[in-house]
């Protein structure tokens, strides 16, 4: 398992990332805290609260709190003080069913309170099913899958399925830029369902 | 994306899919009116598989595609369920067979894991054109596989430069 750029080859920091993703993905007001420093690679308060219209309080307590957990570093060195966003990402790998975590599911997260799809994708089929349905919006997105193919195969009803695919076609053309680990998530277009087990 | 003939002309008609209607309500304020102003202007109706019909119908309630005014537009006349394609009909037949190996390609998948539904955009197109009811058609989709399937296997089977496939996502841009 591989957490943090920084962190390989350390046990205690390689759990304590684990854990540190694994309250990204819980909390969706973290995760879309996170993403906004990490798109936007250097950012004050201020700006953090005009863009999420979020009150300061909050805004001040979150960015501690990402801060603790080391995905973000608060840089303290000007007046004003900047957040900037550690690249973070993390692979499962459960008895052979492997899957790596990278900012653009943990934007997905972030997302679903203000997106009915996502919001009810997460609360009816959980989280596992979001990042399932994200293997799949990333061939879409790219021209390499159909989309009544990948519907389909997400096995949710059909225009459900295509809601939350353009739901995550915003996500993935968001982040692509702007997530270093895009091309290590899992593409559905490579694995055919036929072929597994 | 070359457009051999206008889109607005008479004697096109118009086939949406799915996505089309998701992405309408997915877009803040929905866009619903926009849609339905686009076609009134421009005095098409959308016509729309059985199968969409179907599936936007059945949608969770909470959902996108469950609040999809499907049936006002319906009765209000600016979106039309089209018959059953006629599978007898041989050219209609050999469209299908042929939408079906090009997603299968694009998507990577074997052609039995391509089901007959997936097929029916270039179905419905086929049956309108061979029937005669409509010189050309255009197929408006978020299903760029599939639109271009449909393109590809009816210029195949005889009806070049009768269709032509339009991005759902930039018709919604360009008519809001």
């Amino acid at each position: 398992m591989n957490c943090m750029s920084k962190a390989a080859g350390d046990p205690e920091q390689a759990i304590n990332g684990l854990m540190s993703i694994a309250q990204l993905l819980e909390e969706p007001r973290l995760a879309r805290l996170y993403t906004l420093v990490l798109r936007e690679g250097e950012i004050t308060i201020d700006d953090i609260i005009a863009t999420l219209d979020m009150p300061r309080t909050t805004a001040y307590s979150d960015m501690g709190t990402l801060v603790d957990l080391g995905v973000v570093t608060r840089d303290e060195s000007q007046k004003t003080h900047t957040y900037s966003a550690v690249p973070i990402t993390l692979t499962a790998d459960l008895d052979g069913d492997e899957y790596t975590v990278t900012p653009t599911l943990i934007e997905a997260v972030g997302r679903s309170p203000q997106d009915q799809d996502l919001d009810l994708l997460l609360e009816k089929y959980g989280l596992g099913k979001l990042a399932a349905a994200l293997t799949y919006a990333i061939p879409y997105v790219d021209g390499g899958m159909s989309e009544r193919v990948a519907a389909r195969e997400l096995d949710l009803q059909y225009a459900f399925a295509i809601a939350v695919l353009h739901a995550l076609r915003d996500v993935v053309q968001d982040m692509e830029p702007a997530d270093p680990y895009f091309d290590d998530i899992r593409n559905a277009r490579e694995q055919s369902p036929s072929a597994e087990d | 994306m070359s457009e051999p003939f206008d889109p607005l002309h008479e004697s096109v008609a118009w086939v949406a899919d799915t996505g089309l209607f998701v992405a309408c309500g997915r877009q803040q304020n929905n866009k619903y009116t926009a849609l339905e102003r686009f076609a009134n202007r421009n005095n098409l109706t959308f016509v729309i598989p059985q199968r969409v019909y179907e599936e936007l119908g059945g949608a969770p309630n909470r959902s996108t595609p469950g609040q999809t005014p499907i049936n006002s537009a319906r009765d209000a006349g600016w979106v039309q369920v089209a018959d059953e394609p006629d599978y007898a009909n041989s050219t209609v037949s050999r469209v299908m067979d042929d939408v079906r190996s090009y997603i299968a390609r694009s998507s990577k998948r074997n052609e039995d894991q391509i089901e007959k539904a997936d097929t029916a955009l270039g179905a419905v197109a086929a049956t309108l054109l061979d029937s005669r009811d409509a010189r050309f058609v255009c197929v408006v989709t978020t299903d760029i596989d599939a639109g271009e399937g449909a393109v590809a296997a009816l210029t195949a089977n005889g009806f070049e430069d009768r269709i032509q496939v339009i991005d759902g996502f930039e018709l919604l841009d360009k008519i809001t």
